[in-house]
């Protein structure tokens, strides 16, 4: 599938990790505690980077259908939403890649999968949301995918598929 | 086993009903008596509602972005202006595409 050996599959319950380490706390956590039940349970859709023919995950992202709905500001200043139904999107929920892996840009390749995965998707959402961790962050995904920063003071963006 | 104190669940597979298992403490099944008894139902099925309205509201929560007055002014003109070309993403796909192999 790939050329050094490197693959990006759907999560399974055979792969490993018991021992992800991406240099966050948080995201070891739930890459060791959660990111297969979650996707057992389909809370959300996991892919996993592997080093073939090795099981271990070596990087990893979670997808989710969201729907986006829109608020707005009253007369009487009191927010509340549209009526109209909400936008089919895609939440790019977790990323993470093993500190051994990391500026090899593997993280924009799992990113740009994850918006492939959208766009082939039958379920054609129209955008992409992801909540980035910090302002680099929000410059990363402006200038390599063209995400769109949803309010100066937030770090919620969004990407146009459709 | 179940440990004690940890809820413990216990589903049968099959298309008939499913069975829940789990131990609470004494003054919590009190509680919960006494509230399905005012309400007029069995301990059972307020226990259902009230699972199935938690249920329904993680869900819903999980389920839905809902964005801020100010994001929602941004997102919406996102959405209604023309799609135009978007030259990063045709980039990073054509990568991805060279990267696995044409199998993207």
């Amino acid at each position: 599938m790939s050329t050094p050996g490197f693959v990006i599959v759907s999560l399974d319950a055979a792969y490993s990790c018991a021992a992800f380490d991406c240099g966050n706390e948080e995201i070891n956590t739930y890459a060791r505690d959660r990111l297969h039940i979650e996707h057992a349970s389909r809370v959300t859709g996991a892919f996993a980077l592997l080093h073939s023919p090795a099981t271990t995950v070596m990087g990893f992202y979670t997808l989710s259908p969201t729907e986006v709905k829109t608020t707005h500001v009253t007369a009487a200043g009191v927010i509340e939403s549209h009526p109209y139904p909400g936008v089919g999107g895609a939440l790019l929920g977790r990323l993470g890649i093993s500190v051994t892996l990391q500026g090899q840009g593997f993280g924009t390749l799992l990113v740009t999968h994850a918006i492939n995965e959208c766009i082939v998707s039958p379920m054609r959402p129209r955008c992409v949301i992801v909540d980035a961790k910090d302002d680099n962050l929000c410059n990363w995904y402006e200038a390599k995918w063209g995400f769109v920063r949803l309010a100066p003071n937030k770090r919620r963006m969004a990407l146009r598929l459709f | 086993m179940a440990t004690p104190g940890i809820p413990r669940r216990r589903v049968r597979t099959g298309s008939h009903m499913h069975r829940l298992d789990f131990k609470i403490q004494e003054s919590e099944k009190k509680m919960y008596q006494r509230a399905a008894e005012i309400a007029g139902e069995s301990l059972t099925a307020f226990a259902v509602k009230a699972m199935d309205a938690r249920a329904a509201a993680v869900i819903r929560a999980h389920d839905t972005t809902v964005l801020t007055p100010e994001e929602s002014v941004t997102f919406i003109d996102l959405m209604r202006t023309p799609l135009s070309q978007n030259a990063q993403l045709s980039a990073r796909l054509a990568e991805l595409a060279a990267y696995l192999g044409n199998d993207a």
